[in-house]
């Protein structure tokens, strides 16, 4: 049940809020198409390696979707003992004491839009991953968003590129074990759709406000992400040479069933 | 409280509600009246939350699971990848279906399409093929399955959050139109997972809740009346079995050489032996005492959470 609502609901989700920002930035759409075209072409990333490596651009639009509309946007702990929370900014200088058996209800959401932590924070930047971020008013407490402190073979900045500010699957012994799955998933997607379609808001509609925001498990649309879809104009796809770069290879599969 | 102090909890801070569980000490009754208390506070706190003392939180429903290292097999998630491109590319057809059926009907060739609605069935498709082994096959066409699915974590939902546990009083499923619905969805599901394992399709797992509240578990479906938690049938089921498998063949190619070939169970004839065949390993005592010894030598718990690193 937890793989099913997890594994799904999730990525629909950034998926469809990466979608909407994209529609709402032309320009950046732009520059995600581009790399795309260059990167894929007609077939959908093949390997881990080509998500990894082609589509950094991508991955930041996957981020930045995720930064501004985390999945879920609440995290809860339980606490199992007595602790004592350290104060932060501006925050009592004693800390805050938790008892045991406390619940606790982190609000991802608020820390992924705090302006003490984000420049421009409501705004939709993937450029933002590659520009380091730090705020002196934290007095050392914070180390701020550092993208040389990224390892390469990270699929999008995380919790210690950010330190902290930035936890869309958690963080810890307890972070979600789907991070990449979900991310190597989500831009499979958008290489396949923004190959071949082009995306906007429907003409007489009410356009971006229509769509509307609602909370439950996730954050969805209120009204469902209607867009009027056409095939891109001058972009004749191959789909017969796309399928076949990501049929089932036998190897593969044996491979897999030995790893296991 | 300051004015800078409300500012900062208001707009710049991620927030933290605390409830109170459980009855409190005499002496802390005073600070802690509130049932929920609002704290505020940056990164530092968190990266305590959920990193340096990871294990002195727990998930608030499955604090009972081991935590799970955050990482998937490198050769599963490639042919996972391509599996994506596949139900991704089988997404995008349906798209372009859409903008012929709409542009045959019109003059515009172009559709107005619910793209959350579509992001949903490829996120089911793909959840289905990579973790259960299960085509839903919700993005060609909308199955009754998947609609007993979301009826089920509905009524999940619904349980989770409502403040009576009425559905447990004698009738309710009968009398309660949605104890109905979630009855009739709960029997599309079952009559679902009967084929598969008739089929020997997949290992799959059946829904049912316990009576705990708020508290969703799982039942494998093959072994009448054990109750596992989804995680654990997960890791336990698929991990520890090829596992004990691996180290057996290892311990039989060194030891057993020796000895005659194990006797081939008589039930072996058979392509696959069906899952209902359970007298099959007491006919088959030599391998059956491998597989045992397998497991003693090396324990598959030790030997999964070293294979996952």
């Amino acid at each position: 049940m937890t793989m099913l609502i997890a594994g799904h609901e999730t990525t629909a989700a950034v998926l469809t809020w990466a979608l909407f920002s994209l529609v709402e930035s032309p320009e950046k759409m732009r520059k995600a198409v581009a790399e795309v075209d260059a990167a894929c072409g007609d077939a959908p990333p093949a390997t881990v390696e080509d998500v990894a490596g082609k589509l950094p651009y991508v991955r930041a639009c996957l981020a930045e979707s995720l930064r501004l509309y985390p999945q879920p946007p609440i995290l809860i702990r339980r606490a199992l003992s007595d602790d004592v929370l350290p104060a932060g900014l501006n925050g009592a200088p004693g800390g805050y004491p938790i008892g045991a058996g406390a619940d606790l209800f982190i609000s991802v959401y608020n820390l992924h839009r705090s302006p003490h932590l984000w420049r421009d924070p409501d705004a939709f930047v993937p450029e933002r991953y590659s520009e380091r971020f730090e705020n002196a008013g934290f007095d050392g407490k914070w180390a701020g968003y550092d993208p040389s402190a990224l390892s390469p073979s990270a699929m999008y900045p995380n919790e210690v590129s950010s330190d902290f500010a930035f936890i869309p699957f958690g963080g810890g012994a307890r972070k979600c074990v789907g991070d990449q799955f979900a991310v190597v998933e989500a831009a499979s997607m958008l290489a396949v759709l923004l190959r071949r379609f082009e995306f906007s808001f429907p003409e007489g509609g009410p356009g971006a406000r229509g769509v509307g925001m609602a909370t439950g498990a996730t954050i969805h649309t209120a009204n469902g992400l209607n867009l009027a879809v056409r095939r891109r104009v001058g972009v004749e796809v191959d789909e017969v040479a796309a399928a076949r770069a990501v049929a089932k290879s036998v190897v593969g599969e044996a491979a897999v069933t030995a790893a296991s | 409280m300051e004015a800078e102090e409300e500012g900062a909890l208001i707009f710049f801070f991620f927030f933290v509600f605390v409830g109170r569980e459980r009855e409190k000490k005499e002496e802390e009754q005073e600070e802690d009246s509130l049932f929920f208390s609002f704290l505020t506070s940056p990164p530092p706190l968190f990266s305590s939350l959920l990193f340096s003392f990871s294990f002195s939180y727990s998930l608030l429903l499955f604090n009972e699971l081991q935590a799970i290292v955050p990482a998937f097999h490198q050769a599963w998630l490639g042919a996972m990848t391509r599996m994506f491109g596949r139900v991704a590319l089988s997404s995008a057809d349906n798209i372009s279906r859409a903008i012929d059926d709409a542009s045959a009907s019109g003059s515009e060739k172009e559709a107005v399409i619910d793209m959350e609605a579509a992001f949903l069935s490829f996120g089911l498709d793909v959840i289905g093929l990579g973790v259960f082994n299960f085509d839903f096959g919700s993005v060609t066409a909308e199955s009754p399955v998947i609609k007993a699915v979301y009826g089920v974590l509905k009524e999940a939902e619904h349980r989770s959050t409502f403040y009576i546990p009425y559905w447990n009083v004698p009738l309710s499923a009968v009398l309660v139109p949605r104890q109905r619905r979630f009855r009739a969805d709960l029997a599309v599901i079952n009559a679902c997972l009967d084929d598969l394992i008739e089929g020997e399709k997949s290992f799959f797992l059946f829904v049912s809740f316990s009576r705990k509240e708020g508290e969703t578990r799982e039942r494998k479906i093959g072994g009448k009346g054990r109750e596992k938690p989804f995680d654990e049938n997960l890791l336990k089921g698929k991990k520890t079995h090829p596992l004990s498998l691996s180290h057996l063949s290892y311990n039989s190619n060194l030891r057993l050489k020796k000895k005659k070939a194990p006797e081939p169970p008589a039930t072996s004839r058979t392509p696959r032996p069906s899952p209902r065949a359970t007298t099959a390993p007491a006919r088959s005592p030599t391998p059956r005492c491998c597989a045992s010894s397998s497991t003693r030598a090396v324990p598959t718990w030790a030997t999964a959470s070293c294979a996952t690193t």
